[in-house]
């Protein structure tokens, strides 16, 4: 990369960046301490990557290098490399569709085209770099990886989208009406369902219908990444920015298990955007306006995603105000007019939300937003503590060696991603320049991520925090770009080459195999568990529920999330399972399929019994009926009648 | 044709013709889908877009939005323009959610943003209008991939080798072969398979349902051999009688319902009633020591018979 006149520098005699820096290196050095209190790889990474990244910057805030040329790859061979992606990205589908799954060489390819887009964006010198080309890729890359996979895999993948698909967007198209949503929250958060019942009447069924729109605009919403960090680095840092944020696991989760919180991600994208487009050009009319458009989307249709919409809009609107306030000469264009403008779209979005809120269904005689409240509370009152973490919650099935260093392969990315925002984010404090654009994006990714991961380590999770990820990510991306940038400008050759290096290959693979990424088929599949099914399993959903229908029969046990797929399909009670030495106690049906064996599965030991050498063979015990089989699923009722248990 | 509105007039065509392909019976869906994603997805947002923003992005601060922020503008206006549409159809009482009414609407919708654009862009400068197909040609294409030569060529041919392979991962088969069974309560399968332990009483015909499901893609037959066995405390047979052996062909995709009789002469409690299934591919041979899918059903068996 050549240097450019660093917008970051500027003269101030209150070096927080450095004060913050230093910070850093003490709460690393204090997080790395409850290793010592709780073992969960989170608390060995964060503490990581803010000591690397707030190291880093100590090491390098002082030089003064004009550019640091980490150019590799010529314009001659550069030129090649599009055509690269493309045809690994062509081996990506044939592979996936030749297996029937994505496999592990899948997501190690899937890994390597991630790694040519970064690398492409990193290492071809200013001649060879093509921006439209490189956008190009990535936005194709992010709709292939996840496309492929959709329509490879039968049915859905996730738990949630048999209910949004099945159940109300199916409802919706097929009865014409939004009767399907009475009493459901999404009575007032209809826009996913509506767009997903429009596109099942026009491509015939609700799978295609979700796949073929939401599906479609998920991965593609990407590109406002580029236009948002355009806005604070070059063309070049925003694509590697972009191809950060399509190869990201949380990103690509969203992309597969595709229900509402996936367009409120897109949404929330686009807001964004807009958001930082009013603070640097000032607060023009129709960003303003579409900036609200955006936000109220969000509101009519995802309740978590408006939760976040309102933590970023009052973050940009506090921002505002305050620099406005205190230091409008370091701020955008038409400062008060910003800061008015942002005042107002949060005002709106707020009061908007609190309203719809307040008349969502939920439960049988609450609303939302007392719901809400009320969990918000128990939660803080009763299931909250220093480290309270959250369980492992591992089934039955044995580990593998080696199964510890997986959640730090996983981990591998967010690391890096971490550690690199981190330098991002002390640059952009560190300048002077645009100061309300710099400190939203800034106090949005440190709150966004004291949500996340700061709540979670006092047990307080009932803002869902999972859900928030993907959504950090966004922040996260950007101020990535502008560390790499600082680098780029003050760093050594040698450190910095190592760095971009390690970036390049370990983040896009160490994505591409983590847990969220791989919903569909794990990539350490002895680890996690499989939220998508074979036809041989759906067929059993589908052949079971019509033959012995769920509300005639009562319940049936199976594993999770299987059991999640025949209550919606057919209804049936979910119920737990209880094994004794003759078999299963307290139910009179069972679902036995080949994965339970594979991967294990959860249950409760009788009352008299206290222990069990093949719980797998007791399921379904020859005692039992089996009055249902394919090549892979059983279904197998009691012996017993109600009158003889 | 104006060179302001070459994209516009794309844009009506491909409205109109997505219209007529989504609503006249007949089309290939591979065309309907083809069609359909961006009547849905891009041209009511590209309208939209183009209404608002009837200039073309400049390197100024402000002023429009810049290209890709106009694609992302255009695919979240569609969303928002499907939604809006849809749920007006579904909240007023006079015409029917259904495809006519939402196509026709959609279409309406996103042409009538058409109108607005080009209205609009009649006060613009011709260099300044925001018509992305202007100028444009391979060579400008080329240039935006920054490749030259057999650089292009090599692009060129690696978007062809993806586009193929997106039409090979489209053959993909809907399931993975295989065959079901299962025991029912007869023709009405809503009457599912019976809980507990059955009685059949000896000597006399028990009529019992079985059906066979064929999912492999092609034809098969099926020969399905029923016993009742006697089993001691470890599961190991003592007794055993066979009580029934037929075959049965199905076609791909079909299930049948076979309504079998059995009179068992082995009398006793608690004996196991054991169904073994074969498969026989066409033109092969099974291999009748292992089945391929096996049932079970517990019965006492009353009556003047054999113990």
């Amino acid at each position: 990369m050549t240097s450019a006149t660093n917008p970051f520098v500027g003269a101030s005699a209150k070096r927080v960046d450095l004060l913050l820096a230093k910070l850093g290196i003490v709460v690393a050095v204090l997080l790395l301490g409850l290793q010592l209190f709780a073992t969960q790889p989170l608390l060995l990474v964060i503490p990581l990557a803010i000591g690397t990244g707030s190291g880093l910057y100590l090491l390098s805030h002082r030089r003064r290098v004009v550019g640091t040329g980490t150019a590799i790859f010529s314009g001659r061979l550069s030129g090649y490399l599009p055509a690269l992606v493309f045809v690994g990205l062509a081996a990506v589908v044939v592979t996936t569709r030749l297996a029937g799954a994505r496999t592990l060489p899948v997501h190690l390819l899937t890994g390597a085209v991630g790694a040519l887009i970064i690398g492409q964006i990193l290492f071809v010198d200013e001649a060879g770099l093509a921006p439209g080309a490189i956008l190009v890729e990535i936005l194709v890359a992010a709709v292939v990886i996840r496309l492929s996979v959709l329509f490879v895999t039968p049915g859905f993948i996730g738990v949630d989208i048999w209910t949004h698909a099945l159940v109300f967007v199916d409802g919706i198209a097929t009865q014409g009406s939004l009767e399907g949503f009475a009493g459901s929250k999404y009575v007032m958060a209809p826009v996913y369902h509506v767009i997903g019942a429009v596109g099942a009447m026009v491509f015939g069924s609700a799978r295609m219908g979700i796949y073929l729109t939401i599906g479609i605009i998920v991965p593609l919403a990407t590109v406002f990444i580029y236009s948002t960090t355009k806005f604070f680095v070059p063309a070049r840092l925003a694509l590697l920015a972009t191809a950060l944020f399509a190869f990201a696991d949380q990103v690509i989760r969203w992309g597969l298990h595709v229900i509402p919180t996936s367009l409120g991600l897109a949404f929330f994208l686009g807001l964004v955007y807009l958001v930082m487009r009013v603070f640097d050009a000032g607060a023009e009319r129709w960003a303003v306006l579409l900036a609200l458009g955006m936000s109220l989307a969000v509101v009519f249709t995802h309740q978590v995603s408006t939760a976040i919409v309102l933590v970023f809009l009052g973050i940009a609107a506090l921002v505002a105000r305050v620099v406005w306030l205190v230091d409008p000469v370091d701020g955008g264009p038409n400062l008060a007019r910003t800061a008015g403008a942002l005042v107002g779209v949060f005002g709106v979005t707020l009061v908007t939300t609190l309203v719809s809120w307040a008349y969502t269904p939920f439960g049988d005689s609450e609303t939302f937003l007392w719901r809400e409240l009320g969990v918000l509370r128990r939660a803080l009152t009763e299931g909250t503590g220093f480290l309270n973490l959250a369980g492992g919650g591992a089934a039955t099935g044995g580990g593998t060696a080696g199964a510890w260093f997986v959640p730090y392969l996983e981990l591998l990315g967010f690391t890096l991603l971490l550690a690199i925002a981190i330098v991002g984010g002390l640059l952009l404090l560190r300048g002077r320049q645009r100061l309300d654009r710099s400190l939203t994006i800034v106090l949005v990714g440190a709150t966004l991520f004291c949500f996340v991961f700061g709540l979670s380590l006092f047990g307080f999770r009932a803002l869902l925090p999972g859900r928030w990820l993907a959504f950090l990510f966004v922040p996260m991306v950007v101020l990535a770009a502008a560390g790499v940038f600082h680098l780029s400008q003050s760093g050594s050759r040698g450190v910095v080459l190592v760095v971009l290096v390690v970036l390049t290959l370990g983040y896009p693979t160490s994505m591409a195999v983590a847990e969220k990424a791989t919903l569909d088929s794990p990539a350490f599949g002895d680890q996690h568990t499989r939220f998508a099914y074979t036809s041989l399993e759906i067929s059993a959903v589908n052949t079971i529920s019509e033959i012995r229908p769920g509300p005639t029969s009562g319940g049936l046990w199976t594993d999770h999330p299987y059991d999640e797929v025949f209550a919606v399909v057919g209804g049936y009670e979910d119920e737990d399972l209880l094994l004794g030495a003759d078999g299963p106690v307290g139910t009179d049906a069972t679902v036995v399929r080949e994965y339970q064996s594979e991967h294990g599965f959860r249950y409760e030991l009788a009352p008299d019994t206290s222990s069990l050498d093949s719980p797998g063979a007791l399921v379904c015990p020859g005692r039992w009926n089996k009055v249902y089989a394919n090549d892979d699923v059983r279904y197998c009722t009691s012996p017993l009648t109600e009158g003889d248990r | 044709m104006s060179p302001r509105h070459s994209d516009l007039v794309l844009v009506v065509v491909l409205t109109v013709t997505a219209s007529l392909a989504i609503l006249v019976q007949g089309v290939p869906w591979q065309l309907e889908w083809a069609l359909g994603v961006p009547f849905l997805l891009v041209l009511p947002g590209y309208a939209a877009v183009s209404a608002l923003f009837p200039t073309r992005p400049t390197a100024e601060e402000s002023g429009p939005p810049d290209w890709p922020a106009r694609l992302g503008l255009t695919l979240l206006a569609s969303a928002f323009l499907v939604a809006a549409v849809g749920y007006l159809l579904l909240r007023q009482g006079v015409v029917t959610f259904s495809l006519t009414p939402v196509v026709i609407l959609l279409a309406g919708v996103t042409l009538l943003g058409v109108g607005i654009a080009a209205t609009r862009r009649t006060v613009v400068p011709e260099d300044r209008v925001a018509d992305p197909l202007a100028g444009a040609s391979t060579r400008t294409v080329s240039g935006a991939f920054g490749t030259t030569g057999v650089q292009s060529i090599a692009v060129g041919l690696s978007i062809l080798v993806l586009a193929g392979a997106l039409g090979f991962a489209g053959t993909a088969p809907a399931s993975q072969p295989h065959s079901e069974v299962y025991l029912t309560g007869g023709d009405d399968v809503d009457i599912g398979p019976t809980n507990g332990t059955q009685t059949l009483t000896a000597g006399d015909p028990n009529d019992l349902a079985l059906a066979i499901g064929n999912h492999e893609a092609e034809p098969m037959d099926y020969r399905v051999v029923t016993e009742v066995q006697r089993l001691n405390e470890n599961g190991r047979v003592l007794d055993r009688e066979r009580l029934d052996d037929f075959r049965v062909g199905l076609a791909a995709e079909q299930t049948e319902i076979i309504e079998r009789s059995l009179e068992p002469t082995l009398t006793g409690e608690n004996l196991r009633l054991h169904f073994r299934v074969f498969k026989i591919a066409p033109g092969g041979t099974a291999d009748f020591e292992a089945a391929d899918l096996t049932l079970r059903s517990w019965v006492n068996v009353v009556g003047g018979g054999r113990r």
